[in-house]
């Protein structure tokens, strides 16, 4: 929206105060969930229990649908935590918007492009390193870029950065959008009086079932793509050619 | 703070914070629910494992139990058929001898009785040839006696006598 972040500048860096607050908020909010679904886990489980066992259960498919099984083990808890804190950022948005001193102090962390930009290139570095790690140096350079044909290097560096940007800026688009449109309605609800109140507000209800609809969705193509990515690099030649083949 | 902000001006610091609290969180969550949730899914599936072996192993031991029961019951049932029939073979065997041994008894008995009847008849018999003798002999001294008075007569007593000596010699 058009109102004015605070921004702190310390050793030379300029820190966004209300990134870094619902930021660390949805890390609070995604450890808490985790925290308190995992006390006292039994054999045979019940309610909250059943609940993190099914978002466990639903990264782990994520992740064994994009590479083999044996592998996909290694990443189930970087899914995990990815799908959990992008939908819980996505969320954040949605009920409330708090506006101080015209300071815009809470919103979606995901609706600002920095923190989205920063998830996904986390990502493709990841990506990079576990490909080293599983290929060694050599296989992982030929098999990331070289093959099956030499003359397409070029464009698989390119790729790698319109991979971060691409990733990045849909969940960032998708949610800064719900947000806009979020904050139009209310503003039209507050335009004049009670009659705007009562187009309003079924207007902005309808609106936020939509956007948690787009945020789960947006969660899910994250992991998926981060999944995607990943058995990119780190899957042996065989595979690996498969599937560019198949692109 | 508070320096105005241009839509799209880089906050290079969020992405530290952002790196570092999500990577803080991964960490975190990594120790405190990650690793215990795993543990009890783990667990979970070396239990249910080993309960679909257990009842794997179990099956297999009640079928072989059922045929060894079954092999009993088989067995079982031609041994009591056996004895039955071994009972039913020796009453016969009881039935028949003690038969014989009956028709033993009455042939025996039957001799012994047909022994003393013959024994009685022959006493009776000489008793009755004594009582004769003695009464022929009686009647003949009787008769002798009177007619011996008689004289002229002797000749047919001598004669009388020499007849019933000769029919007791017979006899």
């Amino acid at each position: 929206m058009d109102h004015e972040n605070p921004i702190v500048t310390l050793f030379g860096l300029d820190f966004n105060v209300t990134n870094t607050i619902v930021t660390v908020s949805a890390c609070v909010i995604v450890f808490l969930i985790a925290f308190i679904c995992t006390r006292n886990l039994q054999v045979k489980p019940t309610g909250k229990q059943n609940f993190i066992e099914w978002v466990v259960d639903f990264t782990g498919s994520i992740a064994s649908s994009a590479m083999s099984k044996k592998q996909s083990e290694k990443f189930r808890l970087l899914g995990f935590t990815i799908l959990t804190f992008v939908f819980v950022s996505n969320m954040m948005g949605l009920p409330l918007m708090l506006i101080i001193d015209d300071y815009q102090m809470w919103k979606s962390p995901t609706a600002d492009p920095v923190i989205t930009l920063t998830l996904a290139a986390m990502v493709i570095v990841m990506t990079h390193y576990f490909g080293v790690q599983e290929q060694g140096v050599k296989n992982y350079f030929m098999n990331s870029f070289v093959r099956p044909v030499p003359f397409l290097f070029p464009i698989k560096i390119f790729e790698e950065f319109t991979n971060t940007l691409t990733l990045a800026l849909r969940l960032y688009g998708n949610i800064y959008a719900g947000e806009i449109l979020l904050g139009l309605i209310a503003s039209l609800a507050q335009s004049k009086g009670i009659f705007t109140w009562i187009v309003g507000i079924p207007l902005e209800m309808a609106w936020q079932g939509f956007s948690i609809f787009i945020g789960s969705i947006q969660a899910f193509v994250f992991t998926t793509l981060t999944m995607v990515y990943l058995s990119h690099k780190v899957e042996h030649e065989e595979s690996t050619e498969h599937t560019k083949e198949a692109s | 703070m508070g320096s105005p902000m241009v839509i799209g001006q880089i906050t290079a610091g969020d992405s530290i914070v952002t790196l570092v609290s999500f990577l803080l969180l991964m960490l975190v969550l990594k120790m405190v629910a990650w690793k215990p949730l795993m543990a009890m899914m783990e667990k979970r599936e070396q239990l249910i494992a080993g309960n679909i072996d257990d009842a794997e192993a179990k099956k297999l031991e009640a079928e072989r139990l059922l045929k060894v029961q079954q092999q009993q019951l088989e067995d079982t049932r031609n041994r009591s058929s056996a004895i039955i029939e071994q009972a039913r073979d020796s009453a016969d065997k009881l039935e028949r001898e003690q038969l014989a041994a009956a028709k033993a008894e009455i042939a025996r008995l039957k001799e012994e009785a047909k022994k003393a009847i013959e024994l009685e008849r022959k006493q009776a018999l000489a008793s009755a040839q004594n009582d004769i003798s003695r009464l022929s002999l009686d009647i003949a001294e009787k008769l002798i006696g009177k007619e011996l008075s008689n004289e002229g007569h002797a000749e047919l007593i001598e004669e009388y006598i020499e007849r019933l000596a000769n029919s007791n010699e017979i006899k």
